[in-house]
């Protein structure tokens, strides 16, 4: 009976440990960018003048998945408005290029559905 | 060794339980506690704009403010766009509040928006998530109430359940093995009782695995409901908290409150980001106003007599008067036994008046035979008898004129015609409204500074500048009177009204300037502030204050800097219950 005991114990730490171990997550850019969190995941965003990258990232850091994501991104720059698709990368980010530049006081909404998933939402002010 | 076993898998449980309700096991949303509304309500700000947004039926009503001052802006061009809505521009209504009319308004479901912002000097993007809750569910607001499905599927719980599964298994697998050693070794002893002695052992072991199981569902379900922020229960069912709304304000439970826009709006508030400033060191005064010396005058009797209305009647109170006006006439009264003494030499007088003049008359007629210059010295006394006689006429016709001696408003006039009055009596004084003063009575501190400039604040709230004249080296009533002069008076101060006096020197502190108005009573009577955290929740604190002047003061602690402090509307928002 002892070693069934010393099972228990195992299983009853093994499944008190991890759970209280989240908290405390990098907010430096991997790529460079500026990192939102969703309530879902960590959304990285890499804007240059004309181009606009997302990286996604669960709330524990893994990358997200994401071939069927569905994002668009919203961008104010200059007091011009525009809209643009983000596709799927293969390299597992999501792409967009427009004509906007990624100057200081450029305001980015990026909408993101993954599916089976509420809509997030993510906003960044350039500096 | 089963008892053992299950002592020992409950004390872990137990452990397990603990571990899990303690603190930082919140996995509702971030922030400030939930407000649960009935309506949609969405929330967005941006360095220069905050939005709120609301529905009623198929409107969405947009308040739209700067989050500093919380000034309504007027004349932006809203946008509104997301997946599947069509994009469409928002109508001004009122200054600062825009409307759209849209289908999706109140169609169940979350919607991702984005607000394209347009004012004459600006442009933002605003964004947020408009859900709509199920019909017949109330909102799921901010994470409130959190539905059972939410509960099992979050990543924590689903740990634990996989946990208690495995360990179920583990459990199971090891009674199993024990009882059938323990039938395989009753086999041998007695063929006769094997088929009872294994039903009553399938019954333990069956009666201890309901009790584990029991005790590993309630392991699961209590720390899992018991972190804060999940009020289940009052969540998908309970129609009470979605009937109290989410547009009346209210008490939050942490001490702050709930301030909808469209109160914001009516209470007229507004906020101002606090900011450290070096001010002069200050400090009040009891004050009184005075008349300035210098055109401050009074009128006295001479000497006793009785008044006397002159050609413009008798002076009054609030007459405005010119230096040297006549006020009235005094006609002096003369005692009796003066009255005696006068009538007797003038019977004297008349006397030697007559003599005088007899004389004269023999003289001249017989002119020829006298000296010329006897004739002269007769002529002489007799004209110095009538200038005694003119003299001692009676004195009744003569009157005394009083006359202002400043210019100036008459302020106190303790005269009727036909008064007798007695010399030094007060009968008129006349100040000057224009120069005023004011005597602030004060403790003569030592280290405080010259005093530099000095305010005062009069029973009405108008605020006067003061110029410092100077302060008496000796204590009155244990204090020290300063003088003050008026710089700029309005009509309606009146001498003897009580002011408040700020006096500030020249050494200096640091903090942060409010207007009084921003500073509060709480309920346990100390100051504090009402600070705005997000567009529609304040929260308040308390603060050490520094009178400043009349419309300021000086915050020294409770705040720091950038936090917007709401300066008009503070006392109502104290009100709120």
């Amino acid at each position: 009976m002892k070693k069934y005991t010393a099972l228990i114990l195992g299983t009853v730490l093994a499944l008190a440990s991890p759970a209280f171990a989240e908290g405390e997550h990098s907010h430096a850019g991997k790529h460079g960018g500026k990192i939102v969190e969703t309530g879902h995941h960590h959304m990285e965003i890499v804007a240059k003048d004309g181009s606009l990258e997302v990286y996604l990232a669960h709330e524990d850091g893994d990358a997200e998945d994401v071939k069927d994501a569905k994002a668009k991104a919203t961008i104010l720059s200059e007091g011009q408005k525009q809209e643009i698709e983000l596709v799927p990368d293969p390299a597992n980010f999501l792409k967009g290029t427009g004509t906007f530049k990624a100057a200081k006081g450029t305001t980015i909404v990026v909408t993101l559905t993954m599916p089976g998933h509420k809509p997030e939402q993510a906003r960044i002010k350039l500096d | 060794m089963f008892r053992t076993t299950i002592t020992l898998f409950a004390i872990f449980v137990l452990t397990i339980s603990a571990a899990w309700a303690g603190p930082g096991h919140d996995h509702g949303d971030e922030g400030p506690a939930p407000v649960t509304n009935a309506a949609p309500r969405l929330e967005s700000v941006g360095s220069t704009m905050e939005l709120v947004a609301i529905s009623e039926g198929h409107r969405l009503i947009m308040y739209l403010d700067h989050p500093d001052t919380s000034e309504p802006i007027e004349g932006a061009s809203i946008e509104v766009s997301g997946e599947g809505i069509p994009v469409a521009l928002a109508k001004p209504v009122e200054p600062g509040t825009y409307e759209l009319e849209a289908d999706w308004v109140d169609q169940p479901g979350a919607k991702a928006l984005v607000f394209t912002i347009t004012t004459k000097t600006d442009a933002d993007l605003l964004n947020g998530t408009w859900s709509v809750p199920e019909a017949g569910h109330a909102a799921p607001s901010d994470g409130a109430a959190t539905p059972l499905v939410q509960i099992l599927t979050r990543p924590d719980i689903l740990t634990m359940l996989a946990g208690a599964l495995a360990l179920g298994f583990v459990l199971a697998f090891a009674l199993r093995a024990r009882s059938r050693q323990k039938i395989g070794r009753d086999d041998d002893d007695a063929p006769t009782t094997k088929a009872s002695a294994t039903k009553s052992i399938h019954l333990r072991s069956a009666a201890e695995l309901i009790l584990i199981a029991a005790l590993v569902g309630f392991a699961i379900a209590s720390p899992a409901l018991a972190g804060p922020g999940h009020d289940h229960g009052d969540g998908g069912h309970d129609e009470a908290p979605a009937a109290a709304g989410g547009i009346t304000p209210r008490k939050l439970p942490g001490g702050g409150v709930f301030v909808p826009k469209s109160t914001q709006r009516l209470l007229g508030l507004r906020t101002t980001p606090a900011a450290t400033a070096s001010s002069a060191r200050t400090r009040e005064l009891i004050g009184t106003v005075v008349p300035d010396p210098s055109s401050f005058g009074q009128v006295q009797a001479p000497m006793d007599g009785q008044i006397e209305v002159s050609e413009r009647g008798i002076s009054y109170a609030g007459q405005k008067v010119q230096a040297g006006e006549v006020l009235a006439l005094l006609s002096p009264s003369i005692p009796v036994a003066d009255l005696g003494t006068m009538q007797q030499l003038r019977a004297e007088v008349d006397g030697k008046l007559i003599i005088a003049e007899q004389k004269l008359d023999r003289l001249t007629r017989i002119a020829s035979v006298v000296a010329k210059s006897q004739i002269d010295d007769t002529k002489a006394e007799l004209a110095a008898l009538r200038e005694q006689k003119r003299v001692l006429e009676p004195k009744d016709t003569q009157k005394i004129a009083l006359k202002a001696p400043v210019s100036g408003i008459i302020s106190v006039a303790n005269v009727r015609a036909g008064q007798v009055v007695t010399a030094r009596d007060t009968l008129f004084e006349i100040v000057d409204p224009e120069k005023l003063w004011v005597e602030g009575i004060g403790d003569a501190g030592h280290g405080e500074g010259a005093i530099m400039a000095a305010q005062a604040l009069d029973g009405e709230g108008h605020s006067l500048k003061l110029s410092y004249v100077g302060r008496s080296p000796t204590l009155r009533q244990q204090a020290t009177p300063f003088l003050f002069r008026i710089e700029d008076s309005h009509p309606e101060l009146v001498i003897g009204s009580p002011v408040k006096v700020f006096a500030q020197s020249d050494s200096t502190t640091q903090g942060i300037e409010l207007p009084l108005a921003a500073v509060v009573r709480g309920n346990n009577g100390i100051p504090q502030v009402w600070i705005k955290e997000s567009p529609e929740r304040f929260r308040p604190a308390e603060v050490k204050t520094q009178p400043l002047d009349g419309e300021r003061l000086l915050v020294l602690a409770g705040i720091k800097p950038g936090d917007r402090v709401v300066t008009s509307a503070a006392e109502l928002i104290n009100q709120i219950r």
